[in-house]
């Protein structure tokens, strides 16, 4: 390491107030002797004051967001929301599988009629009762919130999130290329992109799940909208997405800022 | 404001008591506005983006468990929505003022500062460090904002990007010198004593 290396180094400890009195000493008398040196150092004293100057906020500042938040209260009041019936995670569980099950049925009927008439495949109809409708169920689709969990539930329900699969089955509704767009949205994804740099895990679907839809969402810089959730939110998403077989994808990210979860829909 | 009063406040805005989230605005708002005007360079978009921070808190109070300091917590949800409204609006907004003939006029309002000189300088400084730090890779922008608005310490830091303090303080270290060959490739600060 070369002096002016050493130097350039001791800048940073310098401007957070952590440097020894021995490398103080060092650093100020090179920076004395080398102009390089001493113009980066002065630059960085400058942008430190710069940065570290802190403003007044205005005084409507405090005020307008409360004039907010008090709408958002009255807001609620207007539209109560009933408690739903809290059922237990494991009848949920059947009941998801049961949906899951005769949905399979009735996509592998119409596999079998579309194939043979040559139409495609994956083309949603109607007037058939679908595992969507089926889970806007009250007592299914809100239990995913408001599950009872004894401690044997709770456990298997951490130990799944703990170690939650990559990729769901396939089956939904969409095109055939839906899934291959989604995945190739998903590829052309930095993997290293902003929100993976904060949430340590990122579940990212194609639309928005219906249970989100009273959540505000937020905006990455890629204009994706994301929602911070908590890891039992987290789970209830999942669950809810596997049991209509929708395609999704959890990314573990062991070097984020926070141990948080966020979905994101990436169309 | 104590950890424990913090974390009262906290649980009590949970419940739904509004006065409780209101001293916690007053607490951190000079925090979450600088942060906001540091990223947007200006008042009328740092206020903006502030109470969208505020409110975006309220709403997703919920999903604070507590494990990190709520300055910390406030200084993610204003990094984000200050980028994010940057780039929403590509050409920041300039504040419209009456002139005193009566006319509608444009005015560019820098920071105050004691001499019309020194505050024509010091607003000329204050954008290219804004600008300067809006090119840095997003990795070294986090680090250095977090440093300096996070509140947190080199250890703090280091628990939250799980990493060694080390690690923090050459990131940090790189950050600061990439930092000052864009302000020195700008010609900003080639004057400076």
């Amino acid at each position: 390491m070369t002096h002016c290396d050493k130097a350039l180094e001791l800048i940073s400890s310098y401007l957070d107030g952590d440097i020894t009195p021995s490398d103080r000493e060092f650093l100020m008398s090179h920076i004395a002797s080398c102009p390089s040196c001493a113009e980066i150092f002065n630059i960085l004293t400058g942008a430190e004051k710069v940065i570290s100057h802190m403003e007044e906020p205005p005084q409507s500042l405090v005020s307008s967001v409360m004039d907010e938040v008090r709408k958002i209260e009255s807001e609620k009041k207007v539209v109560p929301i009933k408690r739903r019936k809290k059922v237990s995670l494991r009848y949920m569980t059947l009941a998801a599988s049961a949906v899951l099950a005769l949905s399979l049925g009735m996509y592998a009927d119409r596999m079998l009629s579309s194939q043979n008439q040559g139409q495609a495949a994956y083309t949603v109809e109607t007037d058939e009762i679908l595992p969507e409708e089926k889970m806007a169920n009250p007592q299914i689709s809100a239990s995913l919130f408001d599950a009872d969990t004894d401690g044997n539930s709770s456990e298997k329900s951490q130990s799944d999130s703990a170690v939650p699969p990559a990729q769901n089955s396939i089956l939904g509704s969409g095109s055939p290329t839906g899934e291959n767009s989604f995945e190739a949205s998903l590829a052309q994804t930095n993997r290293s992109d902003e929100l993976s740099a904060v949430y340590s895990r990122i579940l990212y679907v194609e639309q928005l799940p219906q249970i989100l839809e009273t959540r505000e969402p937020m905006t990455d810089s890629l204009g994706r909208s994301y929602y911070p959730v908590s890891d039992d939110d987290l789970t209830a998403v999942m669950e809810y997405l596997d049991s209509l077989g929708v395609t999704y994808r959890l990314t573990e990210n062991s070097s984020a800022a926070s141990d948080e979860a966020a979905v994101v829909i990436a169309p | 404001m104590t950890i424990e009063e913090e974390s009262s406040l906290v649980q009590r805005a949970k419940d739904g008591d509004t006065s409780a989230f209101e001293q916690l605005v007053i607490e951190h708002q000079k925090l979450v506005y600088n942060v906001s005007l540091k990223l947007t360079g200006n008042p009328e978009d740092a206020l903006d983006v502030s109470q969208d921070t505020f409110i975006k808190a309220y709403r997703n109070l919920s999903s604070f468990r507590g494990d990190s300091r709520l300055s910390a917590w406030l200084y993610r949800l204003c990094y984000n929505a200050a980028m994010d409204f940057i780039g929403k609006n590509r050409n920041p907004s300039v504040i419209s003022m009456t002139a005193d003939d009566g006319s509608d006029t444009q005015f560019d309002i820098p920071d105050p500062s004691p001499s019309p000189e020194e505050q024509a300088e010091r607003a000329f400084t204050v954008e290219a460090v804004r600008s300067a730090i809006l090119k840095l890779p997003e990795n070294q922008r986090q680090i250095i904002m977090m440093r300096e608005f996070s509140g947190l310490s080199y250890g703090e830091i280091a628990s939250e990007l799980g990493v060694e303090e080390g690690t923090v303080k050459s990131r940090l270290s790189r950050a600061r010198l990439a930092l000052a060959e864009i302000l020195k490739k700008g010609g900003t600060f080639s004057d400076c004593p």
